[in-house]
């Protein structure tokens, strides 16, 4: 079962798009290969630019990306993509959708701008219009110098561009990413997020990336659905998370008079902030709407308090990620 | 997206009809192929046959050119008799033998690096099915055993109507459909287990020599099977009894081999069918472990 947060979430965004649908739809997905069940009653509608399925390895995020995709079909429920359905419409589908296989996948014996022209032709693209798209993405992902030479010939790091190309060669309105920075060292790594994120934010197409990687999802995503077991763990709009967190103060306050800190707390609170105090020297806050951090500052002068430290109390992803995989007896 | 202004943008072009979207797959295929000088070089190899025998068609009816090579017509009449038989067994079982190389060359090239490769995801997560994926392949091999095959057949049938006039035409009418027929068959026949094998073998080399062993075990066994029990089932796993025995009821000639036609069609429609399920079973985007 989705949580509630994300059902909640799902929701206001089917609301506020008003009549556009949403970019996935998931609507009691299960999928069971054998006995084994991989996904099991998925539900939720997932609207943001940037979506990133996080989860262990055999969590289900790369069936769930499969299974949007037409190669798997739903034992249970069904998904809707853009409010098409993903069994039903399948083919439509894939003419609007880029992908971006996980391990290394390509077409032996051809150079990569006639591999990726063939990818654009098959997505519906006239030869002429394929050619010249394949041209501009190669430079587009930075691959421009090498788009003459045999795909077989290209390193790890150039193979996965590569993929990136093919996805993104017939210009698709939504992006599956399975895993897009394996392999990559710090540079190539660091180019590949920043793609994702420039594609993310020309508005041209919605991206889905799958990973494990934590900091990955959290540099390139606005949303992120935790996968554990199949199920989906968690939902966190991680753009409302940052907003949230702005609110949340954690103070260190310095060496001060007698009775100075109780009078701090007792402005602070005049102000509206709730207050909690952990120990002596240390308290969180959390801001009420039209208060800041200068006004903080200015309530500390007049109660002559030091603030040695003033930081955002900020829910990292790693912590709900965490906090989604723990057990119901508190255990990962 | 212009080299310039490297910046993502969608694509707001013309785009192709879905229905005929396998058929780049057969283009860029037969690119590929044509691009080996070998091949190419084989391939017009594959033409002499037919250029002979139209050569003799042609000078069956042209007195002139017989006296100056120095044969006389009525040698060459009783010679080259261009009936069925000159169609069945003289055209078109030998073009058919080419045809196989054809098939055993190219065939498993088309399926095995692409599965090898893991490029299905690629090809199925576009809009494009899997029969359409091997539908594409298979317009590959159709058209370059075609080319060499019912094609050449059909003009070496037109010049000779030419040549031979409606009286000749109204007796022999039947030996042009008959040349697509079995030309197609046979390549569905002997296509079809060809990428099947590729695909689960996925090395080109033992695709061919496993494909290679199918046919001479099926020889093999039936061949034993006939001579033990003195019965023409064992034909039903002869590739050469079943080519034989269905191009006989197909052009209405008396077959070399004892089998029934509708036995020959029969194993050729369960080879067929066999072969799709197994090609089937491996066209998938990714494998499904239960």
């Amino acid at each position: 079962m989705v949580t509630s947060t994300a059902a909640t979430g799902g929701e206001a965004q089917k609301q506020a798009a008003g009549a556009s649908p949403p970019v996935i739809d998931l609507d009691g997905l299960g999928v069971r290969f054998g006995r084994h069940q991989v996904l099991d009653d998925m539900r939720g509608a997932f609207s943001g630019r940037a979506i990133g399925l996080l989860g262990p390895n055999g969590a289900g995020k790369t069936t769930l990306l499969n299974t949007l995709l037409g190669f798997y079909r739903p034992t249970t429920g069904t998904a809707r993509l853009f409010g098409m359905d993903i069994t039903a419409q399948g083919r439509e589908l894939r003419r609007r959708v880029g992908y971006m296989p996980e391990r290394d996948a390509f077409i032996a014996g051809i150079s990569g701008v006639r591999f990726v022209r063939l990818m654009a032709e098959l997505s519906g693209l006239p030869s002429e219009a394929a050619l010249e798209r394949a041209h501009e993405v190669f430079f587009y992902v930075g691959l421009g110098e090498a788009r003459y030479r045999n795909v077989e010939t290209y390193s790890l790091g150039m193979k996965q561009l590569l993929k990136l190309a093919q996805a993104i060669a017939h210009g698709p309105s939504l992006l599956f990413l399975d895993e897009p920075t394996n392999g990559l060292d710090p540079p190539a790594r660091l180019r590949m997020l920043r793609l994702i994120r420039e594609i993310r934010d020309s508005g041209n197409a919605r991206i889905v990336v799958s990973s494990h990687l934590l900091r990955d999802v959290e540099e390139c995503c606005e949303e992120v659905l935790v996968l554990n077991r199949g199920k989906i763990a968690t939902y966190c709009n991680l753009a409302e998370e940052r907003r949230a967190n702005r609110r949340f103060l954690e103070l260190d306050l310095g060496a001060e008079r007698e009775g100075a800190g109780s009078a701090f707390r007792g402005a602070i609170e005049g102000l509206g902030c709730e207050v909690a105090v952990v120990n002596r020297r240390r308290i969180k806050a959390v801001l009420p709407p039209g208060v800041g951090v200068r006004h903080i500052y200015a309530a500390a002068i007049e109660q002559d308090v030091t603030i040695r430290r003033l930081d955002y109390k900020r829910t990292s992803l790693e912590d709900i990620f965490l906090k989604a995989m723990e057990g119901d007896d508190g255990r990962l | 997206m212009a080299v310039y202004d490297r910046g993502y943008r969608g694509y707001r072009g013309t785009l192709m009809p879905a229905r005929s979207r396998f058929l780049v797959i057969s283009r860029y295929g037969l690119r590929d192929i044509f691009a080996s000088r070998l091949f190419l070089a084989f391939f017009a190899f594959c033409f002499a046959w037919p250029l002979v025998l139209l050569v003799g068609m042609y000078l069956r009816y042209n007195a002139e050119a017989l006296a100056v090579i120095n044969i006389s017509a009525a040698d060459l009449l009783d010679f080259v008799q261009v009936n069925t038989w000159f169609f069945e067994s003289l055209f078109l079982r030998a073009q058919l033998y080419l045809a196989f190389v054809v098939v055993l060359v190219v065939g498993p090239s088309l399926v095995s690096a692409d599965l090898r490769n893991r490029a299905m995801p690629l090809y199925l997560s576009r809009p494009l099915t899997r029969t359409d994926y091997v539908l594409g392949k298979l317009v590959v091999l159709g058209v370059l055993v075609s080319a060499i095959t019912w094609a050449p057949g059909l003009l070496l049938f037109a010049i000779q109507a030419a040549l031979g006039g409606g009286e000749w035409l109204a007796e022999h009418w039947r030996v042009a459909p008959s040349l697509v027929v079995v030309s197609t068959v046979w390549m569905l026949c002997m296509s079809l287990p060809m990428l099947a094998i590729a695909a689960w073998v996925k090395w080109k080399p033992w695709a061919r020599i496993v494909f290679l062993g199918a046919i001479l075990s099926g020889t093999a066994f039936g061949e034993f099977y006939k001579q033990f029990y003195d019965s023409w089932l064992g034909s039903m796993v002869v590739a050469f009894d079943v080519t034989a025995a269905l191009s006989a009821s197909v052009f209405g000639t008396q077959a070399s081999v004892q089998m029934p036609g509708a036995a020959a069609w029969l194993a050729a429609v369960g080879l067929v069918a066999l072969s799709a399920a197994l090609l089937y079973r491996r066209v998938r985007a990714f494998e499904v472990v239960k």
